[in-house]
């Protein structure tokens, strides 16, 4: 080796213009002469070129989060100072409480839920734990059950998972349920959640200790556990639920134009997320009734029902009265992850009253609604077309 | 290149008047730099994690006064720099360990992928490996501002706290114990390969 090109791949590099595609336009005009030193030019660059330190995406997110509830918190405090030195007694009389301050601003959970990745491939039910780590369930109907502290978790009756969890940072835990499946959900502090087909649940591995909050897309029917002092929030896309201990399903799938709630058991408060500075929408729900929230004009409708009918699902059935086709179609198409389309769409504003046993095939479902609607359907490969 | 510091340039701006997106998204488009950058002066993670964490809140509390920047990244190294600096001199006062100060770095290829992306071999990963651990730290240091970073000689001198000349001086001698390194490591087979790997993108 020659003294000069030793010099070469040195000065290549060292050359404060560097990069990707003039390293060998920087070796000068006799490329081939430097050739060895422009290849060992390339290959360090290359190298170093390479970035080194990779984090996984959820701890990424995690940071996030946390910086954006110190931001927030920042925020409140500044507000409370500001006020605090200008006639601040009498504002804080007129607006109320401190509530105002988280007024405007998502809490955090909610945050960390619109961050998360939207789409999962269908095939699994997956439990998302501390620091990326995952857990696939097989099983159609599935159960997890968190013990207190939120460490350790029991998925069906035998597998055991372990998170480590920090004391200090709050760490959401998410459970993704495509169609097809259901899944069961203990959490530590006892409240069960049935969440059905094509449903998203984020909530802390441990809830604060002055209050329980979750996020739920889809469908679920929650039984919380009776604290008076520490209520437990609902948080979906369209409404807040606020509850201290009872039992009620919320449904707010992103593809339905209506999210609404049925209350079996205790008392709940509904808060819609649209909000303005003199107007927030809220409702208190009594048992035995509904609500559906009317997104066009920012209102809750609520009436009585029977709330079997929309708890059944949980035990394989689904009790409807005078429903829309359309609505039963797009649970059938949930529940079994099979496509349902319609040639004939006259049928879709038809309505069908009964029960439908969600433990049989799809195909025998269907039978059972075309004895009062007689529509024809064919059925290939999981995909069921309506004529 | 120049788009991109315009796009921090009016990115920085906006977060500077208000615009709380801007703020995440400047976070979303720093956080890999800062953790990858943070990773040359501590190993403790969650430390780094926390720094980081103090950073963008301190950016967030005194944004009204920050000073005009077109190059952001170069700004947030020195600030995280500063910030890591001053929490380690806290720690030692109170912990013995001085492991955290000298902040001994692994250079771990990240992702299997990465690195049949860019076509490196193994072996060559390995020798270069070797032999950046065997650089001073300021030398590793400067060698990822350089290549990882896209830093200018200048603005590297100025976060390590040495003269412009300095930083060249670095990058230069741990380029040429590397370039060593590797012609030390290489067979003639390997050389080979190279050739035939550069003539078929010279005269493609």
């Amino acid at each position: 080796m020659n003294n000069k090109i030793k010099q070469e791949a040195e000065d290549i590099l060292a050359n404060e213009k560097i990069s990707d595609e003039n390293i060998e336009t920087l070796a000068g005009r006799d490329v081939e002469k430097n050739i060895e030193s422009v290849a060992q030019a390339r290959q360090i660059y290359d190298y170093l070129k390479v970035a080194k330190f990779l984090f996984p995406i959820s701890e990424k997110e995690n940071m996030k989060s946390r910086i954006h509830g110190s931001v927030m918190k920042y925020n409140r405090r500044r507000k409370i100072q500001n006020w605090s030195s200008a006639a601040a007694i009498f504002i804080f009389g007129l607006l109320g409480s401190y509530g105002i301050y988280n007024h405007f601003t998502d809490p955090d959970i909610v945050y960390f839920a619109k961050k998360l990745e939207k789409t999962y491939p269908n095939e699994e039910t997956r439990l998302f734990l501390q620091g990326g780590q995952e857990v696939l369930i097989k099983n159609q109907e599935s159960t997890i059950e968190y013990e207190k502290s939120g460490k350790n978790i029991t998925i069906g009756a035998e597998e055991k998972v372990v998170q480590k969890l920090d004391t200090k940072k709050t760490v959401y835990n998410t459970v993704v349920v495509p169609y097809g499946k259901r899944s069961q959900i203990t959490l530590g502090e006892g409240t069960k959640v049935w969440l059905n087909s094509g449903s998203k649940l984020v909530y802390p591995a441990v809830f604060a200790s002055n209050k329980r909050e979750v996020y739920i897309e889809g469908e679920a029917i929650f039984e919380v556990t009776h604290a008076e002092e520490i209520p437990f929030f609902v948080n979906s896309r369209d409404f807040t639920v606020k509850v201290t201990g009872t039992i009620f399903n919320v449904s707010a799938y992103p593809d339905d134009v209506n999210s609404s709630t049925v209350l079996e058991q205790g008392k709940i408060e509904l808060y819609s997320n649209e909000k303005s500075l003199l107007h927030h929408e809220k409702i208190e729900v009594k048992p035995g009734e509904i609500v559906i929230y009317d997104p066009a004009n920012d209102s809750f409708q609520q009436w009585k029902i029977n709330t079997n009918d929309y708890m059944s699902w949980r035990k394989g059935y689904y009790v409807f009265k005078s429903e829309k086709l359309s609505n039963i179609l797009r649970k059938i198409s949930r529940y079994y992850n099979v496509e349902i389309s319609t040639e004939k769409k006259g049928w879709l504003d038809e309505t069908f009253t009964g029960s439908l046993d969600f433990r049989e095939s799809p195909e025998e479902v269907l039978n059972f609604i075309t004895k009062t609607l007689p529509f024809d359907y064919k059925s290939v490969n999981n995909k069921i077309s309506i004529y | 290149m120049q788009k991109e510091l315009n796009r921090d340039y009016f990115l920085w701006e906006s977060f500077k008047n208000g615009d709380d997106d801007a703020f995440f998204n400047l976070y979303d488009q720093y956080v890999d730099a800062l953790l990858g950058f943070g990773m040359h002066f501590t190993q403790d993670v969650d430390f780094l994690k926390d720094c980081i964490h103090d950073l963008f809140l301190d950016l967030y509390k005194y944004r009204k006064r920050l000073s005009g920047t077109d190059n952001v990244k170069f700004y947030m190294f020195r600030s995280l720099k500063r910030k890591i600096q001053n929490e380690l001199s806290k720690k030692s006062i109170f912990s013995t360990d001085k492991n955290l100060e000298i902040a001994q770095i692994e250079l771990e290829p990240a992702h299997d992928d990465v690195i049949i992306e860019t076509e490196i071999k193994q072996e060559n990963s390995d020798i270069l490996k070797t032999a950046i651990r065997k650089l001073t730290d300021q030398q590793q240091q400067a060698l990822f501002l350089k290549f990882e970073q896209n830093l200018s000689y200048p603005e590297i001198a100025e976060i390590l706290n040495i003269s412009t000349e300095s930083a060249r001086t670095n990058i230069y001698r741990a380029i040429k114990a590397l370039r060593i390194s590797i012609q030390k490591g290489h067979t003639s087979f390997n050389m080979l390969l190279m050739f035939y790997r550069l003539y078929s993108r010279i005269y493609r």
